[in-house]
């Protein structure tokens, strides 16, 4: 679990300290209630008496307080006097928290990526051999199958047996010879190995690590950092990448042998003694539940835990929205066929911090819904899609470099096929 | 109860929502559109690899560049335009270069002329990858076939790229017209897809309706009135013999398909004012009627496999669109829209039925689905009538007449989205095509 996310927790652990325990330890003390008496029953003692204890109030308003002189006439001192008290320099009830200035984030120079992207070297074919001469067989007029039998019953008709001058013509455009096809093996289309990608430049500088976003975890959890919003997950084409290790897993038979256990010893308890009892199993169930928790069987998937390096904050539905419309920009279905138009397929891609897609992590790992080809020529627009938006990179927030470095995206133009 | 415990839980959802955090699961997201819009290529001319390619190297890449352009799916970037100039066949490419035009596609070739034999090969490259999109293909032919070569060419890219088989080297056959429209000659003709190479298969003296090639593209069917009355006949492309299927007496024959099988023939047969569909073994003669209705039923067309046959009847008391089995039984309608409908046609998929629509005055070319649903008109005009498939599936061929004394019948085309309608160029007028299939 790496430091930013830790510190994300004890501001999560902090936040909800405080809501639950703010009223016990930081609540200002009450102030005492104002008595409030009838004006039309006030006895001449009575008002005496509380002009007497005037001062008392007055203490909390410690400064400028009227003399009591003015207050001794009650024909001359209205009611209200004293509320006007408090309008003096009383200075405020609770003093405002000194707002220190937050750190100014220290600007560091731009993350040197560490995956660079090639820079389309120009591939350096091997020599092509001359195209394989196939046999050359020569070309052949076009097959005619004899199949112009007549037929028995009725005895077809010729006719005509000379073709109008014409037609002539159409004869020898239907003795056009057929081209040999040949396909060309391998060698004859160098394929350029992809560029080995270049070594990693040695580092001069800090190289900057994206994941411990300290300078925004440093300032006072004051608001929940994650949103409670569940990210949107496949339902049909989602690719079980993570699987539920060993230790996930063995933690949580062990929350369940827990929890299970708790529960037999509370309603044994229960037996012997009902009080005891319940307080053991309201403890043991606490128990459970933050065992629970802490094992992960609060989230929605069974899927283990991964390198804390992975997980971020959460992108804004903005966010999310803006690089969603960028791809769809990118992504041409003009020239898909209307088989491939009913194929999703899900793609997988790594993003570098400069936010360009790295085009040899460009993969399919799932699709649905069609032919394996059709899947493929999906594929093939999807990716060009990709390198197509991310040739001056994506949009995407840096500052969650750790939420969109690995992307699945399920391309789905059933929503655009031909009705 | 404990006053502890409500902060405890409070504790552990907290903690819960901490390890949700830390999962490592990429970021999710579903892409569910995109553009619909012409991709971007480069075809420069083909490189001659020696002095008798010269001509042809121009010439190969503009019917290549012609083929792409025309499905509406394609859009060529002009040499003009080009900062790299492809000088070698075996050049690597400069992708950077192409890129920076925002070409998606390269297409390079050569050619090589000797004698009357000629060589051509290309490459497909996938600029936006950085890398070929398929191995390199030649092909050898004769000087004469340069056109289908490019045809070809063009169909391995276009299958490429859309993943679907491509359509320009192919034929299509229709009737040639001339004269005024009250005194119209007519006569069969065949050319390739785009207009090219045209060839007449028949003289003006009678006139001939509704050509249809066989599966195999070695024989046509089409309909002459040479003796006087509408009659089916058989002709081989090979030889342009001719042979009529049936004669009997009283007795007029019409609309004539054939079966994917390539023997079975089904057409119409009026007899006492009485239309009903029949199949011919055209090995055998035999005949078998497989309709037998008051109404008149018309323009059948097979299904893929064979198994159904789509026709046209009145039997509802308006032109409407039938299937059956191939066999014969009982029909189900499936057009029920609005209007009339006529000359279905299968797709070579089979996924769907192209039809003539009359309604409101308008003619229209449509599709729908095998029962009927999802029907899309394509087309709108004062009439357009008699659609006819690409091999592909992808594009539909029909005639577009115009308004008035000076009309006459073009040939059009529209992709099956309703997109890229053009004029196909034919020498004259020209009506009733019907697609070849794919040559081999």
């Amino acid at each position: 679990m790496n430091k930013g996310v830790i510190i994300s927790g004890i501001g999560h652990v902090g936040l909800i300290l405080w809501a639950l325990l703010g009223g016990w330890l930081f609540a200002e003390q009450t102030v005492p209630e104002i008595k409030v008496v009838d004006v039309s029953f006030i006895s001449s003692a009575e008002l005496d008496a509380m002009t007497s204890s005037a001062p008392s109030v007055a203490t909390d308003a410690p400064a400028a307080v009227d003399p009591p002189a003015d207050v001794t006439d009650p024909a001359v001192a209205p009611p209200s006097e004293p509320d006007a008290a408090p309008q003096t320099d009383v200075p405020a009830a609770e003093p405002a928290p000194t707002v220190e200035p937050a750190p100014t984030p220290t600007v560091e120079p731009p993350p040197v990526p560490d995956e660079t992207l090639p820079v389309d070297p120009i591939p350096q074919p091997d020599p092509v051999p001359p195209a394989p001469q196939t046999p050359t067989a020569e070309p052949q007029p076009i097959p005619v199958p004899q199949s112009t039998k007549v037929p028995k019953p009725r005895p077809a008709t010729i006719i005509s047996d000379a073709p109008p001058e014409p037609a002539t013509d159409a004869i020898k455009t239907a003795d056009t010879p057929a081209p040999a096809v040949t396909e060309t093996p391998a060698p004859d289309v160098p394929t350029p190995k992809p560029p080995e990608p270049p070594a990693k430049p040695p580092v001069t500088t800090p190289v900057v690590q994206p994941d411990a976003p300290t300078d925004v975890t440093d300032a006072p959890a004051l608001a929940p950092t994650t949103s409670k919003r569940p990210q949107s997950r496949p339902k049909t084409l989602a690719v079980a990448t993570d699987t539920p290790g060993d230790t996930t897993a063995s933690d949580q038979t062990a929350a369940d042998e827990a929890a299970a256990k708790a529960a037999a010893q509370a309603k044994a308890d229960k037996v012997a003694a009902d009080k005891a009892a319940k307080a053991q199993a309201d403890q043991a169930a606490t128990d459970a539940a933050v065992a629970a928790a802490l094992n992960g069987n609060g989230a929605t998937t069974g899927a283990s835990d991964s390198p804390a390096a992975n997980a971020g904050p959460p992108m804004t539905s903005g966010e999310i929205d803006g690089l969603r419309v960028a791809i769809k920009q990118c992504w041409n279905l003009g020239t898909l066929s209307s088989a491939a138009m009913e194929v999703k397929v899900t793609v997988r891609v790594d993003v570098g911090q400069d936010s360009k897609p790295v085009t040899a992590s460009i993969r399919m790992t799932g699709s649905q819904g069609g032919s394996d080809a059709a899947a493929k020529q999906v594929f093939e627009a999807a990716r060009r899609a990709i390198i197509r938006c991310g040739k001056d990179g994506l949009p995407l927030p840096a500052d969650k470099y750790d939420t969109w470095k690995d992307l699945e995206l399920v391309f789905d133009p059933t929503g655009m096929r031909l009705r | 109860m404990s006053p502890f415990r409500p902060l405890i839980i409070a504790l552990a959802l907290g903690f819960a929502s901490l390890a949700t955090v830390t999962r490592a699961e990429p970021l999710h997201i579903v892409i569910d559109g995109g553009v619909v819009e012409p991709m971007p290529y480069a075809v420069p001319d083909f490189i001659a690899e020696n002095n008798g390619a010269g001509t042809l190297a121009h010439d190969l890449a503009r019917v290549v560049a012609a083929d792409l352009t025309g499905t509406g799916l394609f859009r060529e970037i002009g040499s003009d335009a080009y900062i790299s100039k492809v000088t070698s066949f075996d050049a690597p490419v400069a992708y950077n270069d192409w890129q920076a035009i925002n070409a998606q596609a390269l297409v390079t070739g050569a050619v090589s002329a000797s004698g009357d034999k000629v060589v051509v090969k290309f490459r497909l490259f996938d600029i936006v990858s950085g890398q070929p999109l398929g191995d390199g293909l030649q092909f050898v032919g004769s000087a004469k076939s340069w056109r289908r070569m490019a045809h070809k060419v063009a169909d391995a890219v276009y299958s490429r790229i859309t993943g679907e088989g491509g359509y320009f080297d192919s034929r299509v056959v229709y009737v040639a017209e001339s004269g005024p429209k009250d005194a119209r000659q007519k006569r069969l003709a065949v050319m390739d897809y785009d207009g090219a190479n045209v060839a007449y298969l028949t003289d003006s003296s009678a006139i001939v309706l509704a050509p249809h090639f066989s599966p195999t593209g070695d024989r046509i069917l089409y309909t002459s009135y040479k003796s006087g009355f509408p009659r089916v006949y058989l002709m081989n492309t090979a030889n342009l013999k001719t042979q009529v299927l049936d004669e009997q007496a009283g007795t007029m024959t019409f609309a004539p398909r054939f079966a994917p099988d390539g023997r079975t023939v089904v057409f119409s047969l009026e007899k006492d004012g009485n239309a009903d569909l029949y199949t011919m073994d055209t090995e055998t003669g035999a005949l078998k009627q497989l309709t037998n209705a008051p109404s008149i039923e018309t323009a059948p067309s097979y299904s893929p496999d064979g198994s159904q046959i789509v026709f046209e009847s009145d039997r509802s008391g308006s032109q409407q669109i039938y299937v059956m089995p191939a066999n014969g039984g009982d029909p189900v309608r499936l057009s029920n829209g609005k209007g009339k409908y006529g000359t279905p046609v299968w797709s070579p998929r089979g996924d769907l039925i192209a039809f003539t629509k009359i309604s409101e005055g308008r003619f229209h070319i449509g599709v729908f689905r095998l029962d009927g649903g999802e029907e899309r008109l394509l087309t709108s005009a004062f009439l357009d009538e008699g659609p006819t498939w690409a091999p592909n599936g992808r594009v539909i061929m029909f005639t577009r007449e115009s308004e008035g004394s000076g009309g006459s019948a073009t040939l059009w085309s529209v992709d099956i989205s309703g997109r890229n309608p053009h004029q196909v160029t034919t020498e004259g007028a020209a009506s009733d095509p019907a697609w070849s299939p794919l040559l081999p």
